[in-house]
Order: C-alpha cells, then structure tokens, then sequence
C-alpha cells in the first residue's frame, strides 16, 4: 500500500461533514478495511462512481484505491453496481456524469417514451387554468360560449378525458380561434397580453401576416381597452357545479357527472328515480358556494340571469346568503341563510325534455317549506310578499293568493331535517318553569327557542317553549321530585341572525309552590363572524378543507361540536365562520378545528369576540405536512383501522381514522399519519390498543403496547364529522347527571372559599369515576350546591362516595375546589380557590413591528391530584389586556408560548409574572 | 419567469413546455400511473401560476418548481393512498415470474439481468425507489432529487444506499449465477 496525502482537516476531519452515500455492508464483510484511511474511502466509493465527489476527494480516492487492492474492488463493484441501475433503467451511461449542473428541461423523456405526457399537454393545462381562473374570461369569451362555440377547435380537447362535457365547452371555447383573441389579461403596466397560439405548422406568409394583423389587433385593443376598460374588467360567472349526479342530463341528453358544471341558460334534468347534488357559485365576491341543492326525481333547473330556476320538481336548498330563486310564472323565492324545500309542478306540465326549458308564464303549484335559519318570501308575479317562518310551509297557485301552514318538517329528497318541535301542551297539575329571553342590551327577544333539562324524581327529563313577544317563556315540568336546576340550551329565532345560541349551561331554579323559577334570565350574545386563511407546508392556500368550530372544556375534557360551526375554505383558501359564540362560561376556550386528510389535522385556539384579545381576521394558519412511519408487530395480510389522536385537544375526544393493510411480514411502510397517539384496530374486531414509537436507525416505527381494550370503554361515543374521516365525541359538561348525590339524609358538605374561609353558594357539583388509568373520566353533573330550593345559602347533604369516587365543584366566579377519591368523610370541607392571574413578561412578549399582536398561551396543569383529570387552558395576552390573563386556577402550570416552555405557580386571587 | 409574474400566459406557456418533460417524467417515477403523472404535472403548473407572485425572481427557477412538483406528486400519493388499500400489481407479478422462468436462461444474460434489476426495482418502497429512478434513469442531481422530494441531501444518500443494498442482497442470485 502506498503512503496516502494527509486528509484535509486530519483523518476522519473536514470532508466527513458532508454524509455520503454509506458502503455496502456486505462487501465490508467480503473485504473488511485495512486501516482507518481505507473505512474513510470506503465511505466515499459509490458517491465516487456516481460522480457525485468535490475534485479534491476524488483525486484522494483515486489515488487510494491504486495502492489498496480491497478498496479497488470495492469500487468496481461500486461501479458495476450504478452501470447496472443506469443500463437496466436506460438512463446515462457509467461514464456519462450525472446530469448535475444542467438545465433539466426536456431531459425527462429523452430516457423512455412513455416518460412524456400525452400530446396537448400544455393545452390542457392552459384550459384547466382557464376553466380555475374564472377571472380571466372576458365577456367576448363568455358571448362566444353562449353562442355555443361552433368554431370550437375539436383537436385541443381529443388527447385526454379532461375537457369533455359542458365543462369541456368552455374549454374549447376558450381555447377556439374566434375566443381566443378574447382571451385576454390586462397587466398591471396595461399591456394586454394573449394566450400562445396553438399551431405552429403555418407557413412562414401566413405567419407574417398573422404577426402585422395580431399588431394591428393589440393597438385596436389597446385603444379600446382605454376607452372601455370597465367593459372587459374581469367577473365571476355563476354557475352550477354537479357534485354527485343518478340520472341526471344536461339539455343535449347528456349524463351528467361529478365536476361537471352548467352555465347561464344551460337546462339540468332528473330522471324519474335520480337525484343531483349542485353547488351553486354565485357571481359575488363572497364565499363559495353560495348554496348547495339537492334535487329530487324529475326535477328541472337552470341558471337564469345568475341565479338557480326551478322549472319543475323539488329541491332541497341549504343557503348561505340571500338568494332570489325566479319562477317560470314570473314569481319568485327569496331565500336568507338556512334550509329550504322548495317544490314546483307545472299545472299543465307537458312531457319531453324541451319543452320544460321555456320559461315561458307557466300555471304552477309552488310551495316552500323553512326547515331552519331565516324566513322565506314568496314573492308573486302580482307583486304579493308573503313571509315564511321556520316550521311552515307557504304555497300557491299562479294567480292565487299565498297560504301558510305548519310544516312537514320531512326533507323532499330524502335527508332528515333537524328542526326544533312544538312545545308540548301544559297540564294544569304540573309545575310550570318560568324564565326569560334577552339581549345582552336587556332588550327581550321573541320567538326564541329554548330547550331545558331537568331531574325529575332522579331522572333526567326534557321539555322545550319559546319565548313570546316580551321575552318571557314557561314550560311544563311534570310533578314530582324536581332538582334544583335546569340545563338551558336556546337558539335565537331565524329573524334574528345576529345572535348567536347559547351553548348547554346550568341555570339554578328556585321553587314557588307550582312555580319553578330560573335564577338567571337566558341572554343571547350577539353572533361573531370570524374570517382566516389556510396555507399548507409551502404557503399555498388550501382548499376544500373542512373547519369545525369548537367549544373545549378545561376542565372536564369534553369537547362540544359548535352548532353551525362547519365550514370549507375556498380556493384560495380563505374560510368564513358565523354565529360564533359572543363570550364562554369560564374553563371553557373556542378552537377551530382543521381538518385535510393529506395534512396534519390542526387545532387552533381563538378568542372569543368577547375577550378583549379578539381578532375579526385570524392571522394565516399554517397547516403541518403528515409524517410518514412504518408500524411493525400486527398480523400479516390484515386490514387495520389506524386512529390518530389529535393533538391539543383533550385525550381521547377526537380520533382521525384511516385504513391500513399489512404486508406478509406484518408490517405497514411507508404510511402516512397526523397525531403523536395512535390506536390501532383490527377490522371486524371491537378492541384496540396503542401504538408506541421506537425509532429505529432512520426509520420511525410503531408496534403495539399495552393493554388491549375494548373500544366502547377506551373512547366516549364518537360522531364523524360530515366530509370527513374525523371522529369527535361532542358533549358538554352537562350530558351526564347524578341525581342521587344530594340527599336530604345524607352527611353534610361545605365549600367554602379559600380565601374567607366563608360558604360560597351557587356551585356547580359533578361526580367523576374511572380516569385513574389515564381513561375519560365520567363526570356527571349532580346540581348546585350551597343553595336551598329558595336560593338561600345553606349546608349541602349528600350520600356517602363510593370508592374510587371524587367530587369537583365549580363557582360561578372559575373558582374550583375538588375532594379526591378516598378523602370522603362527613363534614367535609372543600375549598374553592379563586383564579389567578399571570403577567407576560416584556421579554416575551412580541417585538416592536412584530406582526404577532396577540400570545396564545397553553397552561398545563402539572400538580393537580384529582386522578383522570389534566386541566389545559388557553388564554390569549396582547396589548390591549396589558399582557395579562385570568381565570386560572391556583397551582403550578407548565406555560407554553410556541413551542417555549416556562413554569409558573399561580396564587390564588392574584397574578404572578411569567418570565 | 418575470413575463409569467406579469401574467403573460404565452410566456406561462412556453415554461410549460419547458419543463414539462421532465415534471411529467419525475411525476411517473414517483407515482407510476400516467393519470396520475398528468394530472400531478398538471396540478405542479397550474400551482406555479398560481403562486407566481411569491417567486423571488433573483433566484434559480428549478429548485423552486421542483418542490411544487414534489409536493403536488406527495398529495396525489396521500390522496391515493387515503382512498384505496395497498394492492400487488399485476405487472410486477408478471416481471418477477418472467424472471423465474427457465425459459430465461435462452435469453441473453444482459437482457436477464436487466429484467431482473427492473423486476427487483418495482418490488422497492415508493421512498427507495424514487430517488434511484429519478437518479439513474432522469439524470437528476442529488440536489434537485432532495428538492424533488423535500427531504435533505443526505436523506437522499442515505436512501440510494439503502435501496442499492436491498437489491444487491435481492439480485445476489441472478447476479452471481
């Protein structure tokens, strides 16, 4: 072996910073090293046959494996190896270098044919932008498409599926000759510019011509344009988007499907036994879509003048804005935001398919029924106005006068429509429940529906009314033992858009003889409109992801489901939620949940409107990539069901789902997953059990630990959310009850407040059971404590606890107070501490010019002893609360601002500096 | 680039055309079926129209379009792979029997050990197999392969290795026979 030149930066020094590809094991076997230069070498030989090595290494190698037989052979083989992969896969030769450095244009078909795209590629892809990018029609375009485009070139569209059906009108619309010079784009310096000719074949004369005509053409547009610039600005178009189709047809006859649209004037039938599901994009600038249909068997529609007529048959519409649906009688619909059916019969309805298309005066039968949301208006030709309410239902015949009766409540098309029912009729022997509906401005509010729970003899029952013009409202309780308080759950009437429903709350009832009294009158906050953007991992915007609205509880770990609160973001990713929640009881925060099957599903606390750190326009929400793993350990051949715990949220409440199959080895490589939890189920099997990371060299790899547990007792009941694969266990603080706690017989009880040492009244008690092995706990909410049937303060009593059974109270104020299991004894004492609050230190906070405005600080709860229960809060600091937030109870927290940890003990009834 | 940042849409079309080959060819390595390769690619473009504005024109337009390409082929690879189980493909069962047939050792060996390399290959993970195609049969540089498919220059070392192991203990027969 010859003397080798020292290493640069010493043996094993500065070029091992660069990782190189590692050696085969196996010829390390054949041929081990001989010295520490020759391992060094080693670890540089395939990047040497690939060409891959600064000069430098090179010559050093080289001149190695001249002087060192086993490394030598070690590289041929290192060669043999990237001469076999290039010839097997009829890339570059051995000797040809990697194409590194070189423009990669055009070089990935040079090695297989088949590598190329279909001819036309860059057509289709200008036609899909075309067809996206809505805005840059001009009107000349749309006038060419509504005149059919006759002259549309059929060769654009022939090399592939996409541009077939009337989508694929407005595709070789926009991509003909005649539209062509209509499709245009003014840029910001106020050249115009045109989409690239297609054919190329044309003779050099024609060409030339072309050239001084397309010249001549770009002045006279020029011209023009300055003129009548607001002519050609850019506008959406409506449009009707078919989401899911049985046997529906265009005017031609033909079927339609999934993602095929329909534009002004372009007729939609339904078969006798099909249905169509649409998206109706209107030509605003609000969110899309501005309503959803579901049309029923024999149903007609087509878009006139930009909005949805119904020629004939019955549809179910969930609108999201203000949408006036004309008739062929010259009457027309006018819808708000909420559920509709509406049905059209033609009186003298004749057969075929054309003849339906005229929108010619027709004698019809109309009817619309409110299923939810706002009223409806029925609009006749003679210029009646009629108002439908939620629950009726509004008809007429052309030339008649409107009727309103009392609805169906069915849907038309076959979907279930959640709709609030009568109260039911008062007895005169039972205990009335009196209460009240109103502003937060004290004004009372009208036609209000509320829906109570209450025990009743240690049962739980429920009864609903609805506010009247005062406000007022009552309710029959039925006779017998009745608890101390009523859970109250209130929607505000659909005239009244602007107030938002207050969430299940516990409201304490005082007695009277047969009367029963609210303590509380029922407020309703106004409504809040939030509005935010979605990005993924490379800052695009997102669409098409579903975003859930949320109420987290704190302390109880259950998560409610905001009614209303579902969205999808649009294509630039932008998202718009109303009826948000005005203001939450305290230990309660709102969070928004996002879900994308390809993205890590996110949860993202926000203010309330009525905190003072709220925000009308969320900043930019960055959505995580999924990770990829291998899980090992499982059967071979097997279906599982993978679930993701999703992170921030309590243990056990959301899951994602998604279906996996093994390989012969038992192993699933290459998957991809969301959470840090996974559980993984065998499909057909009721059991689950955890999977746990173990890293392994490069590779992340979880297998199964632990117990096996059935799935009914590991997870709460779970409810996926429409659209996707999410399971989420909504429920609030109050869905369980334990009427047998107070007893008049039983050991009496004090809370007491930790800072007087006084009785505090009003307190809202639950018993919780299990959670000791780190499962849900079962928080049952027994009544107020610390108040008599009168609402004066008194000793509560209650049965003695079982084993493994602990009390938690919570005040009115957020104070808590909790009486672990197997500290029962009469006379017990439970001490309600106050909140606290805690100071952001100025180091912490955002930078002077920092686009950060509010902190989102996640509180841990390190020392609680109530076993089950790991309290998290979330509470927002900025500049407008002086850095500071409340509401916590007394005790140490891990703090969390980012991915920043800090440690802080909260006093009780006062603040603390966080640093 | 800084015509199609002006919305010029024939300059857009003439970076189509560009670059279309090779997104359409890396979009095939790492998906496999032409549908998919077409609409990935086409999805890549449109996605470079889209985010045109966010372009820093002072650098290099590769790097920059080869992410977008890689990702837009990672989403169509996690859409699929949400909505269909694993499957064995037919192809493969067929190139790995060829290569077991008999009949073979009338073929000439090149032609043999190619087929088997080839076989060998397609039987790889989709995170091993990608790098060495887009390595050995596109001509990319580990740079751009890196870019391509979002990880870091060494994890793509680290992958060429690992899948160049794997079918030199998988083709040790047909290699030594």
């Amino acid at each position: 072996m010859s003397a080798d030149r020292p290493w640069p930066g010493g043996e094993g020094g500065a070029l091992e910073r660069v990782l190189h590809q590692p050696p085969n094991p196996r010829d390390l076997e054949l041929f081990p090293p001989a010295s520490t230069r020759c391992a060094t070498i080693r670890g540089l030989l395939r990047d040497a046959a690939d060409g891959d090595l600064q000069r430098i290494e090179h010559e050093l190698v080289m001149e190695h494996v001249q002087g060192c037989r086993s490394c030598a052979v070690a590289l041929s083989r290192a060669e043999h190896e990237v001469w076999l992969l290039r010839k097997s896969l009829g890339g570059k030769s051995l000797g040809g270098k990697s194409l590194g450095g070189k423009s990669l244009a055009g070089t990935g078909g040079e090695a297989r044919p088949s590598s190329t795209p279909a001819a036309g590629f860059t057509n289709r892809v200008l036609n899909r932008l075309v067809l996206d990018e809505t805005s840059i029609l001009s009107r000349e375009v749309l006038e060419a498409l509504r005149q059919g485009s006759d002259d549309a070139d059929p060769a654009v569209d022939a090399a592939g599926p996409v541009g077939q059906g009337p989508g694929g009108d407005l595709r070789k619309a926009a991509s003909s000759p005649r539209s062509r010079a209509g499709l245009r784009r003014v840029t910001s310096t106020g050249s115009v510019v045109l989409q690239r000719e297609r054919s190329r074949a044309l003779p050099v004369r024609s060409l030339l011509f072309g050239l001084c005509a397309s010249v001549l053409l770009l002045v006279g547009i020029l011209a023009f344009v300055t003129r009548f610039g607001d002519v050609f600005a850019p506008q959406s178009q409506a449009r009707l988007l078919v989401t899911a189709a049985s046997n529906a047809r265009d005017g031609g006859g033909r079927l339609l499907g999934l993602g095929q649209g329909l534009g002004e004037g372009e007729p939609l039938a339904i078969g006798r036994r099909g249905s169509a599901d649409l998206e109706f994009h209107d030509s605003t600038a609000g969110n899309q879509p501005a309503a959803r249909m579901r049309l029923g068997g024999d149903a007609r529609m087509k878009l006139k003048d930009g909005v949805p007529m119904l020629l004939g048959g019955d549809v179910n519409i969930e609108s999201r804005r203000h949408i006036k649906v004309p008739l062929a009688d010259g009457g027309a619909i006018g819808l708000g935001t909420g559920d509709y059916r509406l049905s059209v019969e033609s009186a003298r309805r004749r057969h075929g398919w054309d003849e339906n298309w005229q929108d010619l005066p027709a004698e019809l039968k109309v009817s619309v029924e409110v299923l939810g949301g706002q009223p409806a208006e029925i609009l006749t030709a003679g210029g009646g106005k009629t108002l439908v309410a939620v629950g009726e239902i509004g008809s007429y015949r052309t030339g008649g006068d409107p009727i309103v009766s009392r609805g169906t409540g069915s849907s038309a098309v076959g979907e279930q429509a959640t709709r609030q029912s009568a109260p039911p009729p008062l007895t005169e022997s039972e205990v009335l429940l009196h209460g009240g509906v109103f502003e937060r401005s004290g004004q009372p509010v009208g036609g209000a529906n509320v829906a109570f729970g209450f025990l009743r003899d240690g049962q739980l029952h429920s009864t609903n009314g609805r506010s009247g013009f005062d406000g007022s409202l009552s309710a029959g309780l039925g006779r017998g033992n009745l608890g101390n308080f009523a859970i109250v759950y209130a929607e505000p009437p659909s005239s009244r858009p602007d107030l938002c429903i207050k969430a299940p709350s516990a409201v304490p009832v005082t007695m009277a003889g047969d009367d029963a009294t609210l303590a509380h009158r029922i407020v309703l906050s106004p409504s809040v409109r939030l509005t935010g953007t979605l990005v993924d991992d490379i800052g695009m915007g997102r669409p098409y992801v579903r975003i859930q609205a949320c109420v987290v509880d704190e302390w109880l770990g259950c998560v409610i489901n905001w009614p209303g609160g579902l969205v999808t973001s649009n294509l630039q990713g932008g998202f718009e939620i109303a009826q948000l929640p005005y203001d939450l009881p305290p230990h309660q925060h709102l969070v928004l949940l996002l879900m994308d099957p390809t993205l890590q599903t996110t949860v993202v606390p926000v203010p309330v409107r009525g905190d003072v750190a709220a925000l009308s326009v969320l900043p930019v929400i960055r959505m995580a990539p999924l990770r990829t793993i291998d899980v090992r350990g499982l059967l071979p051949d097997t279906e599982y069901t993978v679930y993701e715990e999703v992170p921030n949220l309590p243990s056990r409440v959301a899951l994602w789902q998604r279906t996996v199959r093994t390989d012969l080895s038992g192993r699933v490589e290459d998957t991809c997953v969301g959470g840090d939890v996974l559980w993984v189920q065998e499909t057909g099997k009721s059991t689950v059990r955890e999977l746990r990371f173990s890293q392994q060299n490069t590779v992340r790899v979880y297998q199964p630990f632990g117990p096996i547990e059935d799935i009914q007792t590991a997870f709460p009941p779970l409810d996926t959310i429409p659209g996707t694969s999410l399971l989420l266990a909504s429920a609030s603080r109050y869905k369980f009850f334990d009427g047998g706690l107070f007893q008049p017989s039983g050991s009496p009880v004090q809370f007491v407040d930790q800072a007087t040492g006084h009785p505090v009244s009003g307190v809202e008690v639950f018993t919780m059971q299990g959670g000791a092995q780190g499962g849900a706990v079962g928080a049952r909410f027994a009544g107020f404590a610390g108040t008599d049937a009168n609402g004066d303060p008194c000793v509560s009593t209650i049965r003695d606890l079982a084993a493994g059974e602990s009390l938690l109270a919570i005040g009115a104020d957020g104070s808590v107070g909790w009486l672990p299991a197997g500290q029962w004894a009469p006379n017990a004492v439970v001490t309600m501490q106050s909140p606290g609050r805690v100071l952001v230190d100025p180091a912490l906070r955002p930078q002077v010019g920092s686009p950060v405005e509010v902190l989102t600080l996640r509180f841990e709860r390190s020392d609680i002893t109530l076993p089950g229960l790991s309290p998290v809060a979330v509470r927002f600091a900025c500049a407008a609360n002086g850095w500071e937030v409340g509401g916590l109870v007394p005790g140490e927290y891990r703090v969390l601002i980012d991915s920043s940890a800090y440690s802080v003990v909260v006093p009780a009834s006062g603040f603390v500096r966080l640093h | 680039m800084l015509r199609v940042q002006a919305g010029d849409l024939e300059a857009f079309a003439q970076l189509v055309e560009r670059f279309q080959n090779m997104v359409y060819g890396m979009a095939m390595s790492m998906l496999r079926r032409p549908e998919d390769a077409e609409e990935a690619a086409q999805d890549t473009f449109l996605k470079v129209y889209r985010a045109r504005a966010s372009f820093d024109s002072s650098r290099a337009l590769e790097p920059w379009l080869l992410r977008i390409a890689g990702n837009a082929c990672r989403d169509k690879l996690r859409r699929r792979r949400a909505h269909s189980l694993p499957t064995v493909q037919e192809g493969d069962r067929d190139l790995a029997n060829e290569v077991a047939d008999p009949r073979l050792a009338q073929r000439s060996r090149t032609a043999a050990i190619d087929l088997a390399v080839r076989s060998e290959l397609e039987r790889l993970s989709d995170r091993m197999r990608t790098p060495i195609e887009l390595k050995y049969e596109r001509g990319l540089t580990n740079q751009q392969i890196a870019d391509f498919l979002g990880i870091s220059l060494s994890n793509v070392k680290v992958q060429l290795a690992r899948a160049k192991d794997l079918l030199a203990s998988r083709l040790q027969e047909v290699l030594e026979a």
